[in-house]
């Protein structure tokens, strides 16, 4: 480039710094992102690549559910590319501490390939020794020199249990991680073959393991490549390589699976015959046995008759007993009862005797106090009648006044009714009997001497008592007559009493007597009727064990039939498999990772993708506005005779100088800012070892090389339109606006329309590019906003609305398949409350071109009460639908491209091979892969009906923790799974990345928003100003000024932000879309929040920006109309 | 007394007084003739001069007419303009179809005629030239009557002009530079089409300065945007020193600009983001032997402003940058738009005098102004009307930029 050139380059760029600084910010940031999002992947990869490297991580997995010989070992380590092989054992087994169970997963150390790093302690030497995961022992409080016991009971019949170790106690010798479980995050670590989730891990020496029940071989080997040494793992290199070394032990195992196969079949088919052999040898003896016990049911039936009827005689004889005795009581009372009634008569007579002797004796003497009294009162009225006298004598004498003697005959007359009161008093008191006859004799009235002839009154009133007097003498003697005729009658009453009870007692003995010579008759009779029942009791107890012996010998029998029809059934299914081999990524951590460094690399894509379409409309928008600001300029050069490539060619320039700068600074916020925050996320899910950060020096040349082609492309766009017009439009200047009449300028409504709205128009209309980079500004806030937190909302409704969309349990019970522990269990969850639907859940290994997956199939046993809990939404997909067959989650269909009516090819860990019909797809957020199917299908497909073995739960309210606690101790109960924590450990992992991604997106919006929409505010405010100026002078207020340029900054916010949604929705779903991995997928619908999110911080930015812009018109000056 | 004797009296009248006004012989004729083309409905018109110092001949010095007769000279008797000046008697050709001249037919080449008159002016001590009058407009024919008032008036010309008047020097330009023939420029609107330049003829000839006038929306701007490469004529033929850009594509048109022409915008057009001698710089790259931008910046009195932005610089300077610019390059031909238009006197003055000096030293400049006064400094002053020639003068004395007063 020329000097001057180049001088201009540079001055262009200090004069238009604020654009250029807009699109070298956008490179950078896309560049930072775009580096940073891989570098992330690439630092996780490189964590990874040292963990595998330090620790040995195998290159293959040989798993072969007929085993594994030595022999198989050996050819194996002798294939080209092959560096060593180890063969494995593994189990499964679970450690309860407080009642809480934990399933391991026990592994065999394999010297030098899967070491694990021991944090604290040494690795096992012995068999009963063992190496616990760190995790779960700093979580329980287990540490070196601890015991550690597995449940042996909950696992002695699981095929997978206890069954397989030597011993049920550990002593813990170190604690440590291994890079087969690099998950850190809570959740489960993996699956067992049965479905349950593995909670823990531990390793122990290969002695620990019974080999007998891995017939003597291993089920699986390690197997490290040499021709893989080197390679990184994540290359497409290591995958070619190692798809052909995959290959080649698959070709290896072909002939010996088979070999094996067959040993083991006609083996089986050996032993089947056995049994069966046996089976029909002890049916025999059971029939014998039987015959047996029929015959001495029968004695034992005779035997009790007799007893029987000997009972009945002494029952009748007692009976007999107790009437005799209950008549002779009754008798002997009767007697008794006749003596009483004599005795009371006597008593009675007795009592009268004394009460007529006692009368006499009163009245006797009644009879004399009258007479007394009487008299006494007789002289009283003698002493008054000559007191009277005399005081009359005094009067008639002088000797006194009338007043004494007046007082005196008054003295006299009271002290006379005294001597009648006291009369009176004697007679209530000392003869009552008499006063009781005689009523009139207890009361002598009072005398008054003034009456005339008082005394004689008195003394014929004392007269007439004294008749009394005669009169109770008269009563004395009536009951002195009547008390003699009393007592003749005690006396002869004495003598009838004596005799009676002399003959009682005669009578009441001889009765007693007789009555006990009875009983001791009947004791006797009972005595040998106990000795006959206790002979019988004896015999029918015999009688009973021999039953019981006969019915367990039955039962071990049908059992035995049981397990050989079953075994049976297992061999007719057996099938010649291959040894499956799996890369370094089938273990749960591995996949993880593997999907994780998956995502983020989609995820760098789809976010680059993004910036790059916002960095293109920013850098079309800076260079299209610059390139129209110097409209004229490049008219002056175009007709000073530069070319028009030379022209361009400065336009590139500043484009490219500002890609360089970008990519330059976007390094910087690659290493500082990206991969410090978003490789701090990622690793912090794994157990990997930390890596410095990268600066993908052939990335960086991609992406700038890549930037350079699309915004050159973009550059050259938005100078073409101007550059290619000739010297002579462009010295004319820019065209602000078309003079032509609108058509809608001709419509009746506009013309109704207010001026303002009008100019709003027609200022948007005659201006498309200001309203199209306005627009595309707003659009992009909205869409940067809309996007990130449609990613994040949607795959986090994605994993939460598995429950509710799908899944209304958030439990699942596992159990031993039994109809008794299902029962017990049952009961259990009905007092809690809880919604249940028992199914059978197992684990499928899923053949396609893709390779091998697991599949988790769920078969109901009831479709009403599972559909009540697991909804099956169907997605559409092509094909014609079957009448039966396997419904599988959506996943499969998108990513292994599968139609409805495919067959697909199963076999289950054990080694039976199905084929199954698609039926259809559901929708599945869960992240892995599902398949349902009815029980009448599955019945069909496998053969025999199903046998539940897992609850779907809806613990109502209850949590899971509650119920465990509940379950726990019933026999045949395994785990409880808390499936919304499981998922949520899902959750947390994609919080992570999507949260960050969220605040790199908003972060830009407002970058966006600062640089694109505050420039173009600041610029239409500027081209504006004349009118605005013109529009102040003529007596506009600067708040009218204002509503000039806000209403037109309304509009077009609105419909940028309504654009913004349209676009930020399609590239959410786009971008969800491609962070999806193979087996989940994740809603991509519209995400309402997300929308109004975006629109609220879209808006929130063009208010801000216009706000600020707007501060510059009343900083106008009006004088400068002149300037124009 | 009829009409045509009034309108003769009075075009008389008109004549009399104007002639009597005017400051020069050239300033009397032109008003003249501007008078019997109102009065008389004239569509054409030659003013010949006699180049006794000369060549003898007679050679056009001003005409009203859509051709460019620069080059064109009549030998004395040759035609029809010959013949009247040798003869010093009018030629009426009231019908010229009955007795064509083929000398007038070569002046207007291209142009139907039907009546010319020509009328010789003379003094009583010399005979200076013709005055050719072509055809009436809506095709009508002059009348004797017409003869007569120009005859009369070509009398009271004479009359008027004093010896030091008489002495003039010819122009004598050089070779051909521009040739424009039946140049065109149509614009399409819509369904619209707008004929900008109608047909337009001209030579620009080396060392010259030719002043294009004329109203608003005539074509002037046109006509030097396609003089400049900058636009293509609709039909016509275009030529810049022999070679043929009529159908020359973008880039042959950029390599033109680039090689030949200096471009003095009205609104000066540098490039606000380079200083004075940074914006001459980014010219003389594109030349393999530009001029030392000092001396450019030297001849246009701005060396002192060599580090200056356009920002810094009045409107006079920033036009003075703007023609160094143009020299900067060794154009063969500098297009002038409007160069004082933005400025005021004093300033225009000080640009004047840098043009003319760019004038003085062999650069041969077409100039598109409004200011009459201006045009006192061309060589030729073309004036367009209507997207053709309209009127073109030919000044014998050229104006000092100093003499300048508006």
């Amino acid at each position: 480039m020329k000097k001057t050139r180049l001088i201009e380059l540079l001055a262009h760029i200090r004069a238009t710094l604020v654009s250029f600084l807009s699109i070298v910010m956008f490179v950078a940031l896309g560049v930072g992102v775009f580096l940073g999002i891989r570098a992330s992947a690439v630092s996780l990869e490189q964590s990874a690549e040292q963990l595998f490297a330090d620790s040995g991580f195998h290159g293959f997995e040989i798993l072969y559910p007929y085993g594994l010989s030595d022999d198989d070992l050996a050819a194996i380590a002798a294939l080209d590319g092959v560096d060593s092989v180890a063969g494995i054992y593994r189990a499964y087994a679970v450690h309860s501490i407080d009642g809480n169970g934990t399933t391991f997963a026990i592994h065999s150390i394999t010297d030098g390939i899967d070491e694990c790093s021991v944090v604290e302690g040494a690795m096992p030497s012995r068999p009963d020794e063992i190496a616990i995961n760190s995790a779960y022992a700093s979580r329980n409080g287990i540490h070196v020199g601890d015991y550690f016991e597995f449940n042996h009971d909950a696992a002695e019949d699981d095929p997978d249990g206890m069954a397989y170790l030597t011993t049920d106690r550990f002593k813990v010798t170190a604690i440590i991680t291994s890079p087969l479980y690099l998950i850190q995050v809570g959740g489960t670590l993996g699956i067992t073959s049965s479905g349950d989730s593995i909670g823990g891990f531990a390793f122990v020496r290969d002695a620990a393991f019974d080999p007998a029940a891995f017939l003597d071989m291993h089920p699986g080997a390690l197997v490290r490549a040499s021709s893989l040494r080197g390679l990184p793992t994540f290359s497409d290199g290591y995958r070619t390589q190692s798809d052909e070394l995959e290959e080649t032990i698959e070709a290896l195992g072909e002939p010996r699976a088979k070999a094996r196969y067959d040993e083991l079949y006609s083996e089986a088919r050996q032993k089947l015959d056995e049994a069966e052999a046996q089976l029909a040898e002890g049916e025999q003896l059971i029939d014998d046995a039987n015959r047996q016990i029929a015959e001495g049911e029968d004695a034992l039936e005779r035997g009790e008759l007799q007893l029987e009827n000997a009972i009945a005689q002494l029952e009748t004889g007692q009976a007999t007993y107790e009437q005799t005795a209950s008549q002779g009581e009754q008798m002997l009372g009767a007697m008794e009862g006749a003596l009483s009634q004599l005795q009371t008569a006597y008593d009675t007579a007795k009592a009268a005797l004394d009460t007529n002797a006692a009368r006499v004796d009163s009245l006797t003497g009644e009879v004399r106090a009258i007479a007394g009294e009487i008299s006494t009162l007789r002289e009283a009225f003698d002493k008054a009648g000559a007191d009277l006298r005399e005081l009359d004598q005094e009067l008639a004498d002088g000797l006194i006044t009338d007043e004494e003697y007046a007082a005196r005959r008054q003295a006299i007359e009271d002290e006379l009714n005294m001597s009648i009161g006291l009369f009176n008093l004697a007679a209530s008191t000392r003869f009552p009997t008499v006063s009781a006859q005689y009523p009139e004799l207890m009361e002598f009235p009072e005398v008054s001497l003034d009456t005339d002839g008082w005394l004689l009154e008195a003394n014929e009133k004392l007269s007439e008592f004294e008749t009394y007097s005669t009169g109770a003498s008269d009563m004395l003697s009536t009951a002195q007559a009547e008390l003699a005729g009393v007592q003749a009658e005690v006396d002869r009453l004495d003598t009838r009493l004596s005799e009676g009870w002399a003959q009682f007692y005669v009578a009441r003995d001889r009765f007693y007597g007789q009555l006990a010579d009875t009983a001791a008759r009947l004791e006797e009779g009972r005595r040998q009727a106990e000795e006959g029942r206790t002979t019988l009791d004896e015999k029918s107890e015999e009688l009973e064990e021999g039953k019981r012996t006969v019915a367990e010998k039955t039962e071990e029998l049908d059992e035995g039939r049981s397990r050989y029809e079953e075994a049976k059934a297992q061999v007719d299914a057996m099938v010649s498999m291959n040894w499956i081999v799996n890369d370094r990524f089938s273990s749960g951590g591995a996949i993880m990772l593997r999907n994780v460094i998956d995502l983020t690399n989609n995820l760098r894509i789809a976010m680059a993708s993004l910036f790059l379409l916002v960095g293109l409309l920013v850098c079309y928008s800076a260079v299209s506005r610059i390139v129209h600001d110097q409209v004229t300029q490049i008219g002056a050069k175009k007709a000073l005779g530069f070319r028009e490539g030379e022209v361009t060619a400065g336009y590139l320039a500043y484009t490219a100088l500002a890609i360089i700068a970008g990519v330059l600074l976007g390094q910087i916020v690659s290493v500082f800012v990206v991969q410090a925050i978003l490789y701090g996320k990622l690793a912090e899910n794994f157990d990997v070892p930390r890596v410095g950060p990268s600066l993908m020096p052939f990335d960086t040349l991609l992406i700038t090389a890549f930037e350079m082609v699309l915004l050159l492309a973009i550059t050259w766009l938005a100078c073409r339109s101007v550059l290619k017009r000739s010297a002579i439009e462009l010295l004319a200047g820019e065209q602000k606006s078309n003079s032509r009449m609108r058509f809608y300028e001709r419509w009746g409504f506009w013309r109704k329309l207010p001026l303002l709205t009008q100019t709003v128009i027609n200022n948007c209309v005659n201006d498309p590019r200001r309203v199209f980079a306005t627009l595309i500004g707003v659009a992009g806030c909205t869409a940067l906003v809309v996007t990130a937190s449609t990613l994040k909302n949607n795959i986090t409704r994605s994993i939460e609305g598995q429950f509710g969309l799908v899944y209304d349990f958030n439990a699942t019970v596992s159990y031993d398949g039994s109809e008794e522990t299902l029962d017990r269990i049952d009961d259990v969850l009905d007092a809690a409350g809880c919604t249940y639907a028992p199914l059978l859940k197992t684990i499928f290994l899923l053949e396609g071109e893709e390779g091998v997956a697991y599949d988790f199939a769920y078969v109901p046993v009831d479709e009403d009460s599972f559909s009540q809990l697991f909804h099956l939404n169907v997605v559409p997909m092509d094909g014609e639908a079957p009448t039966g067959g396997v419904w599988l989650s959506e996943a499969h269909a998108e990513h292994r491209g599968l139609r409805v009516g495919d067959i697909i090819s199963l076999h289950q860990v054990s080694g039976e091979q199905y084929k199954l019909t698609v039926a259809g797809f559901f929708s599945n957020y869960q992240q892995f892969n599902a398949m349902v199917m009815s029980p009448a299908y599955y019945e069909r497909a496998f053969g025999h009906p199903v046998v539940p073995n897992t609850l779907i739960v809806d613990t109502g309210g209850m949590s899971v923790e509650d119920l465990r606690a509940r379950l726990e101790g019933i026999e045949g109960f395994t785990t409880i799974t808390d499936e919304e924590a499981a998922a949520a450990s899902i959750s947390n992992l994609f919080s992570g990345i999507t949260t960050t991604t969220v605040i790199i997106y908003v972060a830009l919006s407002a970058l966006m928003a600062i640089v694109v929409l505050l420039n173009l505010d600041v610029m239409f405010i500027d081209e504006k100003k004349r009118e605005l100026i013109v529009l102040m002078i003529n007596g506009f207020s600067v708040k009218d000024a204002k509503g000039y340029i806000y209403r037109d900054a309304i509009v077009m916010t609105v419909l940028g932000i309504i654009a913004g949604v349209g676009l930020g929705t399609v590239m959410g779903g786009l971008t969800v879309g491609a962070v999806e991995w193979q087996t989940c997928s994740f809603m991509k619908d519209p995400d309402l929040p997300s929308c109004l999110l975006g629109a609220g911080v879209s808006a929130f930015f063009a208010v801000a920006m216009m706000i600020v812009a707007l501060r510059r018109i009343p900083r106008f000056s009006l004088t400068d109309i002149s300037k124009f | 007394m009829d009409l045509n004797s009034f309108t003769t009296f009075k075009t008389l009248g008109e004549i009399n007084t104007a002639i009597s006004q005017a400051a020069s012989l050239d300033a009397a004729l032109k008003a003249g003739l501007k008078i019997i083309r109102d009065n008389l409905a004239a569509e054409m018109a030659v003013i010949w001069f006699y180049d006794k110092e000369g060549d003898k001949k007679l050679h056009p010095s001003y005409w009203v007419a859509p051709n460019d007769i620069t080059d064109r000279v009549h030998a004395v008797g040759e035609g029809a303009v010959g013949r009247s000046y040798q003869n010093q008697k009018a030629i009426r050709s009231l019908w010229f179809e009955t007795d064509p001249d083929v000398a007038t037919q070569a002046d207007f080449e291209g142009i139907e005629i039907s009546s010319a008159i020509c009328t010789p002016f003379s003094s009583p001590f010399e005979d200076y030239g013709v005055v050719q009058v072509v055809n009436k407009a809506g095709g009508g024919r002059f009348t004797e009557d017409d003869a007569d008032v120009i005859e009369i008036m070509s009398m009271l010309v004479a009359q008027a002009i004093s010896k030091n008047e008489s002495r003039f020097e010819m122009w004598e330009h050089g070779e051909p530079v521009i040739e424009l023939r039946g140049i065109t420029r149509e614009f399409q609107n819509g369904d619209t089409i707008s004929k900008i330049l109608r047909g337009i003829n001209l030579d620009v000839y080396e060392g010259e300065f030719l002043v294009l006038l004329g109203e608003s929306g005539c074509g002037k701007s046109t006509l030097l945007n396609i003089i400049g490469g900058m636009d293509k004529a609709t039909s016509g033929e275009f030529r810049c020193f022999g070679q043929d850009f009529s159908n020359a594509d973008r880039d042959m048109l950029t390599e033109y600009r680039r090689h030949n022409i200096g471009f003095i915008f009205q609104s000066y057009n540098l490039m606000p983001n380079l200083n004075a001698y940074q914006n001459l710089a980014l010219i003389a790259e594109l030349v393999d032997d530009p001029l030392p931008i000092e001396d450019a910046l030297e001849s246009v009195g701005m060396a002192e402003k060599a580090r200056s932005y356009p920002s810094r610089l009045s409107g006079g300077q920033q036009q003075r940058i703007c023609i160094a610019r143009a020299l900067v390059k060794r154009p063969k031909l500098i297009l002038a738009d409007e160069p004082t238009a933005a400025l005021d006197f004093t300033t225009s003055i000080e640009v004047l005098t840098a043009l003319e000096k760019v004038v003085a030293g062999g650069t041969t400049m077409i100039m598109v102004t409004h200011n009459e006064e201006i045009a006192r400094m061309a060589n030729r002053v073309v004036r367009l009307r209507g997207g053709l020639l309209h009127e073109v003068t030919v000044n014998r004395h050229p104006a000092k930029a100093a003499d300048l007063v508006w």
